[in-house]
């Protein structure tokens, strides 16, 4: 009986030690670490594990791209007479883009720029999942290692930012968007005003709105609301020239120093279903 | 049966994520539902329940979060919360749907209180209270369907369960 009695003992001081360890391991693993990359173990498991929902969701996926596929048909003519249209204006623009692509290069070696998004290559992919956790802003995609992508790629949408590759797995990656209130990494924006461009932080999410907040703009300078903000290719993720959105609103800081501009995306990202990623030309 | 009752709403989990839009009233926690649905199935083995779940949460962490002894951890204590109101409470639809409710509001607040203090974000109350009752109709209409459904298989194919 005593010994049973120990035996019940020793057995639970062994599970309050386990998991004594475990919260240790789960706070180092989570909060000092947030940008850890994917042990091989957790690797395997998640592709295994992302495969059989595939495998599972692929009827559900069929029925919805077939339901797509048939609403897109019927908008189809219009559609070719836009596309008509712009065909006729891609011919000047070709010509102008050989004259540019030729300044850019000069202006590359002259300025020693490293990078612009015209050195990336494009990866389509599919949205497998969003974030299952209500705080952060993430969303799965069906390419991984194996095509190529790596931590901190921008990801886009047409010529949208959408944000950036946090983790990847051999054939998923994981992408925080820039929607997420947790975003480590402050982007560093241009806007065209008038014919220079001002540089700000995009600093803040506000989900009650739909608007980011870009600081560090002095209130001086005039900027008019439309105006297109894009990412300057400063801090080494973003390349320059991606679009970020338009500005809605401009206001002033509680010390009346500098403007606080508010601007909105043209993405819907409560429907993100395939997203690109830029891959760097090596 | 209770593999599967639990793989289905993990995998569930999963694919609606993606066709149920964020700022709807309809975000689904099944795996989480799925817990209190498969408790009485363990016939009181309290040790084989907590294994399972507590496997069920890493694999919620790897898949889903990309964490480690996170979901794990809280999965346990929702585990403890479940086994106590199963203590108190006889097994019937409606307190399993109360069950739901609670460790749904837990889950949240646990979630909420880790984000608050650790990772040093300026969350509102009423964001949190949105996060709950946003969670709660998708979940409580899962719960009744699985609880009738699980409750038909377990008559039909003589599964034991402590009432």
């Amino acid at each position: 009986m005593y010994r049973k009695k120990q035996n019940k003992k020793r057995k639970t001081i062994f599970i309050i030690i386990v998991l004594i360890i475990c919260v240790i391991i789960g706070v180092i693993v989570n909060i000092v670490i947030p940008n850890r990359n994917l042990t091989i173990f957790e690797k395997t498991i998640k592709d295994s594990v992302l495969t059989v929902q595939k495998i599972i969701s692929f009827p559900v996926d069929f029925i919805t791209n077939k339901v797509n596929v048939n609403k897109e048909k019927n908008e189809m003519y219009e559609k070719y007479k836009e596309l008509e249209e712009k065909v006729k204006e891609n011919e000047k623009y070709k010509i102008e883009n050989e004259e540019l692509k030729k300044q850019l290069e000069d202006m590359k070696e002259l300025l020693n720029i490293n990078e612009t998004i015209a050195d990336y290559t494009y990866v389509n992919a599919n949205v497998i999942n969003r974030n299952i956790d209500y705080w952060s802003d993430t969303i799965t995609i069906n390419k991984g290692e194996h095509d190529g992508i790596t931590k901190d790629m921008p990801v886009v949408i047409g010529n949208n930012l959408i944000g950036k590759i946090i983790s990847t797995t051999t054939f998923n990656s994981t992408v925080r968007l820039i929607t997420a209130t947790d975003v480590v990494d402050k982007i560093s924006i241009k806007i065209k005003s008038q014919d220079t461009y001002v540089y700000g932080i995009l600093n803040g999410y506000s989900e009650e709105n739909n608007t980011y907040t870009i600081e560090g703009i002095s209130q001086t300078i005039k900027i008019e609301n439309g105006s297109i903000v894009t990412t300057t290719g400063m801090g080494d993720i973003f390349p320059a020239g991606i679009i970020i959105g338009k500005i809605t609103g401009v206001n002033t800081d509680n010390f009346d120093l500098s403007n606080v501009l508010e601007m909105q995306s043209d993405i819907n990202f409560d429907n993100i279903n395939y997203v690109t990623v830029l891959r760097r030309n090596i | 049966m209770i593999v599967i009752v639990t793989m289905l709403s993990f995998f569930l989990d999963g694919i609606l994520s993606k066709y149920i839009l964020p700022n709807t009233f309809f975000l689904p926690l099944f795996t989480i539902v799925s817990l209190v649905i498969i408790y009485p199935y363990f016939n009181n083995n309290n040790f084989r329940y907590f294994k399972f779940i507590s496997l069920i949460g890493l694999l919620y962490d790897i898949t889903y979060f990309n964490t480690l002894f996170y979901n794990f951890f809280i999965f346990i204590i929702l585990g403890f919360i479940i086994g106590l109101l199963n203590y108190l409470l006889s097994n019937n639809l409606y307190t399993n749907l109360l069950t739901t409710i609670i460790i749904i509001i837990i889950y949240r607040i646990i979630l909420f209180l880790i984000i608050f203090i650790f990772k040093n974000h300026t969350y509102s109350l009423f964001e949190l209270l949105q996060s709950i009752y946003k969670s709660l109709i998708l979940n409580i209409i899962y719960c009744i369907v699985l609880y009738i459904l699980t409750e038909i298989y377990s008559r039909k194919y003589k599964i034991l369960r402590c009432k």
